[in-house]
């Protein structure tokens, strides 16, 4: 009995709820671009574009800037590259697919801007969650073995598809405070179903980044990422801080018009995919580990 | 219509039914060179180590986007090597022993006994021999 009156209280809470937005949402609207791309350097924003449209993702890092003039700072170094298609098939819902030049990865992904935050502050702020599933694509031979072991002492055997796998999932609440400053946070989950010994499989992390518009079309964007040290999740045995991913920092200029955005960036990662930062990211300051990059993206509009 | 919305379904189910694996990479045995009593060899055991399978040779060759070039002879890869890319009085710090194990430069990774071989070729002073 008890447990009937509890579910009716939930569903008429949650339906008061859902008449309440409904309400509010003749009277309010939503913000006017919180940001201006659906992406801010390697990191997802709550934005999403309007229904039926296609979008185009250009993101290109350069190698580190270690080798300071000889390689150009690292413009003739090796690159890693990602070339991703968006398309919204309904309100706020994001469909997507990549392709990664870090282990050969292809990437399945979606995004879903829950809430968005309105102009008369009903809801004050944007709540987005992301998902991605990374497949990887190297051959066997691109491994350091081709043998797997389940566990730390399980059997032992071939790889298969499943642990080609790696998967990201993301909660994301930003807010457009005025015209010139949108801050986001967020918290992460990566999940490797395959690892070397000594490394993780799951990694909690920390997200917060932002834009600050300094012109009609640009303006200064930041991306922190910082993977969280959980011993109670974590399997690496001898706890040693010799395979800890280190934090990626990056900032930059974003230059965008209506269906374009462009941004130009250093940071201290590698990696373009978010579960390979939080994993297995070994660039940082201290390395002079920093590398350029940048981020185009095209709109295609129904 | 309704056919692909239980085709991305499926799909969704069978990726995240695959989740949760925690499988590990079997370590592969590392052979710590002995020599016998010899140092190790810079151009008859280190410079193969730079085109077996292609992992550096890849990049670093003549035209290719990588420097140092470790197509040409043993003496001209060794001084462009040394000192530049090796601390022999932090062996582990090299920027070229780094590079080529860890993983983290460009996908490389030599196998773990190269990986020993060209530490201990560090260790040992990294002599041009």
């Amino acid at each position: 009995m008890k447990k009937n009156s509890l579910i009716i209280l939930l569903f008429s809470l949650i339906t008061t709820i859902a008449f309440a937005q409904d309400e509010a949402a003749e009277k309010d609207a939503p913000v006017y671009l919180p940001f201006e791309s659906g992406s801010l350097i390697d990191a997802q924003t709550t934005e999403i574009p309007d229904v039926k449209t296609l979008e185009f993702v250009i993101q290109h890092k350069f190698g580190t800037i270690e080798n300071g003039i000889s390689d150009l700072w690292g413009l003739y170094s090796s690159a890693n590259i990602r070339l991703g298609i968006n398309y919204v098939p309904y309100k706020n819902i994001q469909l997507g697919v990549g392709l990664n030049k870090s282990h050969m990865t292809t990437d399945l992904n979606a995004k879903w801007t829950i809430l968005e935050q309105t102009e008369k502050n009903t809801v004050p702020v944007a709540v987005a969650l992301y998902g991605n599933v990374g497949i990887d694509g190297r051959p066997i031979s691109g491994y350091s073995n081709d043998s797997v072991q389940v566990g730390y002492t399980g059997s032992v055997g071939e790889i298969k598809f499943p642990d080609r796998l790696s998967y990201f999932a993301q909660l994301i609440v930003g807010r457009k405070f005025n015209e010139h400053l949108s801050l986001q946070a967020g918290v992460s989950f990566s999940h490797y179903n395959i690892a070397d010994l000594g490394y993780d499989h799951d990694k909690i992390g920390v997200h917060f980044n932002g834009r600050i518009k300094v012109t009609t079309q640009g303006s200064i964007i930041f991306n922190y990422d910082q993977p969280l040290k959980i011993k109670s999740i974590s399997e690496n045995r001898e706890w040693t801080t010799k395979n800890d991913p280190k934090p990626n920092i990056a900032f930059g200029y974003e230059v965008s018009t209506g269906a374009h955005a462009f941004q130009i960036y250093m940071g201290t990662t590698n990696y373009i995919l978010p579960q390979e930062t939080m994993m297995m990211n070994a660039s940082s300051f201290d390395n002079k580990g920093l590398s350029f990059g940048f981020v185009i993206t095209r709109l295609w509009y129904h | 219509m309704k056919k692909y919305k239980i085709f991305f379904l499926v799909a969704v189910i069978g990726l995240l039914a695959s989740a949760c694996k925690y499988d590990y990479i079997v370590p592969e045995t590392v052979v710590i060179p002995d020599n016998g009593g010899n140092p190790i060899s810079f151009s008859e055991q280190i410079m193969p180590i730079f085109s077996n399978g292609d992992q550096c040779t890849k990049c670093h060759k003549q035209g290719g986007f990588g420097t140092p070039d470790f197509t040409k002879s043993a003496a001209v890869v060794y001084s462009s090597i040394v000192p530049a890319y090796v601390d022999t009085t932090n062996p582990e710090g090299s920027t070229i022993y780094i590079n080529a194990h860890s993983g983290s430069h460009n996908n490389a990774k030599v196998s773990g006994t190269e990986a020993a071989l060209l530490l201990q070729w560090i260790t040992e002073g990294a002599q041009n021999n």
